[in-house]
């Protein structure tokens, strides 16, 4: 009974910090909100290449055409202007990557090969490498529109029925963002908080057990937690991605639970060993940042070909974002799926449970 | 609860080392009901050691206390109630209202909710802070936190209030308040254990007083006793002239005469026994000590003789070396 | 004015927070970078041959092997099932059975591109490269005469063009300098709210400018030293390429002056918040959104129009075009009109720092 009432005031002592103080919230917040705006940037850069396009008057069908193939490259926005210097100026004032010229003599049975000059503001191999790679496509596709056509093909078999957006794709991982980092500094600033400021004699000192402490803390943390998480869940729904059921929306939430509960509780851990608000607040950015971008924000583990997916794989941050990958798109980015990703995202918890409970019992003991 | 046991605090063989440090060594004491008692001792003598092992915060090497026959370690609950604690440092959460703050704790030590809103308007009057309940912690004063952080320790209405130092830092009116609250506490029927630098404190607000150093008692009684038993007369006099050194040094070998020191023309001779023998009545050494001052020519222009100060008790006791 | 900057100095070095500001952010989006690139670049890819003996098979299967817009290895069509099962490799070719004899038949044979399709940008990659693959394929004369009748001439801008790391390094530097810069100053500011020793100032004969004036160049030094390491670092990993002489005086030139912009900014913000736990979020989300809205993350023209016109009030726009030129392409033409915008910001900057510290210093 004392542990029970002990932990709500715990919890709703936290409640009242964090409604004067709020910073840990609203850096749960900030954070991937910052983080949407660099996703949206990503995305922009991985979409459509801006491109300036002449094609000299009068043009023959074939040149039609491949104006045709070139917008249905997948990779350009076409910007047609009406001389070779206004494609010339569009590159020179960084509007456009590539000014692409269409002979107007594309008359389809031709006798010589016709050129399709292209000028490449060539800033890094990237983003030049997209434009060279799509204009075969475009002269594929050209070519198996004249007569003959192509003497192969090919057939694309894709494993899901419609194509998720990149945005909507990377966004999902902004959920994970603000549980990881939030949770951390929410739980090791609490509790460094109340060494810092000497309050922590009086919770040592209250006729209650440490545990109801730890309890009343993640109480409140998770409250935080989700009252931040919902905030990015909206933001995430803004940028294109929302679960695809009710169910989908469960699986969120228990995501967010489990994953809050286990972050805070390793922040709390780190706050009871550490005791500075000063030393936890960086180490929740320092570990809980490389840990979330090791762990497949933008594509599978392993598709990187990075070794930090290894190390990755031993941390729950991938689990969570697999997780939240299913519920919104309805696939698994993880082998194993959800027999192995509940399961360790259970596992990380109650360890990381059992972390806090022992660290802040150890310093809470008498020595 | 209404504890029964004979005394308030019974502290017996108290030892607790660090690795090879020992901080202290077999410490014993006793506190009755309604008593204030005073812990003295230089910094690092031992004081904070001894009221986290009163409070359960720290585990003996060996030895034993007990708060209202409680033992604080296996009985903490109980125990804890018992105590209403006002650390050094005033420890609240200035993010917070003193309201909230007094609130956290009634819920902490589970005041039943019904009670709290009167107990909580109460200690803030007792505090003087009613106007101020709903103002940030941030805000205030010293003298306001330190009043409120009394005001917290007796929200629970504890029998036993230990105080670490509880005018450190806090203008000479707090000051004055404080004292009151903590005699209206003895007033109450409560006991008081508090530590504290300013010996003028110690004589005014504690009927038996302990002097802690290096880790040992070195002095136990109440305030008069201890200075009647440790103390010197002193004589102060003022010269014609900066005091010669031979003077001093005749001044020394006089019977009774424990020290003599001088600034410029003050001359300054501490009169008395040493611990445990007799103490010597400061009027029989004035006449050696006037005819050594005017045997080596000088003239006195103004002589006294008053009572030890509880700071030479003291002094007399732990040194004079720095202790940090 | 000497005296406060020995003091700030020494007050930063020892101040691991202030380090640690500096640097984790910075050093966080070079990770992110890295894995942007790693994600972006080379996919795995499975390469299921069911025309073995097949010489135009062969020939296809070789150029996807040495393909550069992925990572392809050879497997049997029962590993490679597998290995896209468990999420090994993003896709299969498969090159059927008879391959070589349909198209030596004139057949139109189709290969099969099973594509794990989780999102646009990795998709598409992949739907790209596959034609690239089949041109390669259709040029080595395998299928016959090339029925390819358009050819391509590229013409570059650029004599150098850096990896993707390189290129957004540099505005990861230009970000380093500016977070430094902000940091560095807002904290030596802040100090002297948080710990009193304002009143130290106060009281000295030291007029007002001189104290700003003093943690605005403790705040430029630090940044300049950071700064420096980053692109020494950069020059010695191979990614900068070492710039000419008028060069290397234009990007110091340009890294002064946008050190000395963010240190007037620091000044200013840590004047008006007076708290460490205030100064440090702000100042750090404020590089960042200088940097993301000043073209660091991906170049200009990508960007939507509207942004146009809020990265050219941006002074990591300028900052960043000239250390490209600098360190990645070996000169920058428009070098002389950025200078300048770059020297309206810095002295804008220490406008701004000089009456907020002032103001500051005189409640």
């Amino acid at each position: 009974m004392n542990g029970l009432r002990g932990a709500a005031a715990v919890l709703r002592n936290d409640l009242a910090l964090a409604r004067a103080e709020p910073l840990a919230t609203i850096l749960a917040v900030v954070l991937p909100l910052n983080f949407l705006v660099l996703f949206m940037l990503f995305a922009l850069s991985g979409g459509r290449v801006p491109a300036a396009l002449y094609v000299p008057r009068p043009a023959a069908p074939g040149s039609a055409q491949m104006v045709t193939a070139l917008r249905d490259a997948l990779t350009f926005d076409l910007r047609p202007v009406p001389t070779r210097a206004a494609a010339t100026d569009q590159l020179g004032r960084g509007e456009a990557v590539v000014a692409i010229t269409v002979p107007p003599d594309l008359a389809p049975g031709g006798d010589g090969p016709a050129v399709l000059a292209f000028t490449l503001d060539n800033e890094n191999a990237d983003f030049a490498d997209d434009v060279r790679r799509a204009l075969p496509l475009a002269l594929l596709s050209f070519t198996a529109q004249q007569p003959g056509g192509l003497p192969v093909g090919w057939r694309e078999v894709d494993t899901y029925r419609s194509d998720v957006g990149f945005l909507a794709y990377i966004a999902v991982s902004l959920l994970t963002v603000s549980i990881l980092v939030g949770g951390l500094l929410t739980g090791g600033r609490s509790v460094a908080g109340e060494w810092e400021r000497g309050t922590i004699k009086e919770l040592l000192l209250a006729p209650v057990p440490p545990w109801a402490v730890v309890a009343g803390k993640l109480g409140a943390g998770v409250v935080q937690g989700l009252v931040s998480a919902a905030l990015v869940l909206g933001a995430v729904i803004a940028a294109g991605a929302h679960p695809a059921s009710w169910s989908d929306l469960g699986s969120v939430a228990a995501v967010t639970v489990l994953a809050l509960v286990a972050f805070l509780s390793l922040g709390l851990a780190a706050g009871s060993l550490m005791r500075r608000v000063n030393s936890v607040t960086p180490l929740a950015f320092a570990v809980g940042l490389p840990l979330f971008f090791i762990s497949g924000p933008f594509g599978p583990l392993g598709w990187s070909g990075a070794a930090a997916s290894v190390v990755a794989r031993v941390f729950p941050v991938a689990y969570a974002n697999a997780a939240l990958q299913h519920a919104f798109h309805g696939y698994w980015t993880l082998h194993g799926g959800a027999a192995l990703v509940w399961p360790v995202l259970a596992a990380w918890t109650a360890a990381a449970l059992a972390a806090s409970a022992w660290s802040y019992g150890r310093a809470a003991a008498p020595h | 609860m209404t504890p029964d046991a004979a005394q308030a605090l019974d502290v017996r063989g108290l030892e607790k080392r660090f690795g090879a440090f020992a901080v202290l060594r077999g410490l014993d004491f006793a506190v009755g009901r309604g008593e204030i008692y005073g812990l003295l001792g230089p910094n690092g003598s031992g004081k904070t050691t001894t009221l986290n092992l009163i409070s359960g915060l720290a585990e003996p090497s060996a030895g034993t206390v007990r708060v209202f026959g409680l033992d604080p370690r296996r009985q903490a609950a109980e125990a804890r109630r018992l105590l209403g604690v006002v650390p050094q440092e005033t420890a609240l959460y200035e993010e917070l209202t003193a309201e909230r703050n007094l609130a956290f704790h009634a819920e902490l030590f589970g005041i039943p909710p019904g009670q709290r809103p009167a107990r909580i308007a109460a200690m803030l009057e007792l505090a003087q802070l009613t106007e101020r309940g709903r103002s940030r912690v941030s805000t205030f004063s010293g003298g306001m936190k330190r009043r409120l952080a009394i005001a917290r320790a007796l929200l629970h209405d504890p029998q036993l209030v230990y105080l670490d130092e509880p005018t450190l830092g806090v203008d000479v009116q707090a000051r004055r308040a404080i004292w009151d609250y903590i005699l209206a506490m003895k007033a109450g029927g409560r006991t008081v254990l508090l530590t504290t630098n300013y010996l003028e404190e110690a004589s005014a607000l504690c009927d038996r007083l302990a002097i802690l150093d290096r880790g040992r008692l070195v002095a136990e009684g109440t305030p008069a006793a201890l200075k009647a038993r440790y103390g010197e007369s002193v004589v102060e006099a003022e010269l014609d002239r900066d005091a010669p050194a031979t003077l001093l040094q005749t001044l020394r070998t006089l019977p009774g005469v424990r020290e003599a020191s001088a600034e410029g023309p003050r001359l300054s001779v501490c009169i008395g026994a040493g611990p445990g023998s007799e103490p010597a009545p400061g009027g029989a050494a004035l006449a050696p000590f006037l005819q050594a001052v005017l045997a080596s020519g000088c003239a006195v222009r103004h002589l006294s003789l008053r009572e030890p100060a509880l700071d030479e008790v003291f002094l007399a006791l732990t040194g004079r070396g720095l202790r940090d | 004015m000497w005296a406060i900057v020995k003091k700030d100095l020494a007050v930063l070095l020892r101040r691991p927070v202030a380090l640690i500001v500096t640097i984790v952010p910075a050093l966080v989006l070079v990770l992110v970078l890295l894995l942007e690139a790693g994600a972006v670049g080379s996919y795995p890819v499975a390469v299921v041959n069911l025309d073995p003996g097949g010489a135009a098979a062969s020939t296809l299967v070789g150029d996807a092997l040495g393909y550069n817009g992925f990572r392809a290895r050879t497997m049997t069509a029962a590993a490679a099932e597998a290995a896209f099962g468990r999420l090994q490799v993003a896709a299969v070719l498969t090159v059927p059975a008879g391959f070589s004899a349909a198209l030596a038949a004139g057949l139109h044979p189709a290969v099969t591109w099973q594509v794990r399709n989780f999102n646009l940008d990795s998709t598409n990659d992949l739907r790209r490269g596959l034609p690239d693959v089949l041109s390669a394929f259709l040029r080595s004369g395998a299928a016959g005469p090339d029925p390819v009748r358009v050819a391509l001439r590229e013409t570059d801008l650029h004599a150098h063009e850096p990896s993707l790391v390189a290129y957004q390094l540099v505005p990861v530097l230009a970000l380093l300098l500016l977070q430094a810069g902000v940091v560095n100053a807002g904290l030596g500011a802040v100090a002297e709210w948080q710990t009193g020793s304002v009143k130290e100032l106060l009281l000295s004969p030291v007029p007002a400018g001189a104290v700003v004036a003093g943690k605005v160049a403790a705040g430029v030094l630090a940044a300049m030293a950071v700064g420096l390491v980053a692109v020494g670092a950069g020059l010695a990993a191979g990614l900068l390429v070492p710039p000419p002489p008028a060069q290397a005086a234009l990007t110091l030139a340009a890294m002064i002056l946008l050190a000395t912009f963010a240190a007037g900014l620091g000044v200013a913000i840590a004047a008006g918040l007076r708290i460490q736990d205030r100064v440090v979020p702000v100042s750090i989300n404020l590089a960042f959104y200088l940097f993301f809205l000043g073209g660091g993350i991906t170049a200009l023209a990508y960007l939507p129009e509207w942004l146009h016109g809020v990265a050219r009030a941006m002074p990591l726009t300028y900052a960043t075009a000239l250390l490209r030129g600098a360190l990645l392409y070996g000169s920058d033409p428009a070098a002389g009109r950025r200078i300048l915008v770059l020297a309206l910001f810095a002295v804008g900057g220490v406008a701004a720092g000089i009456p907020a510290l002032r103001r500051g210093i005189a409640h």
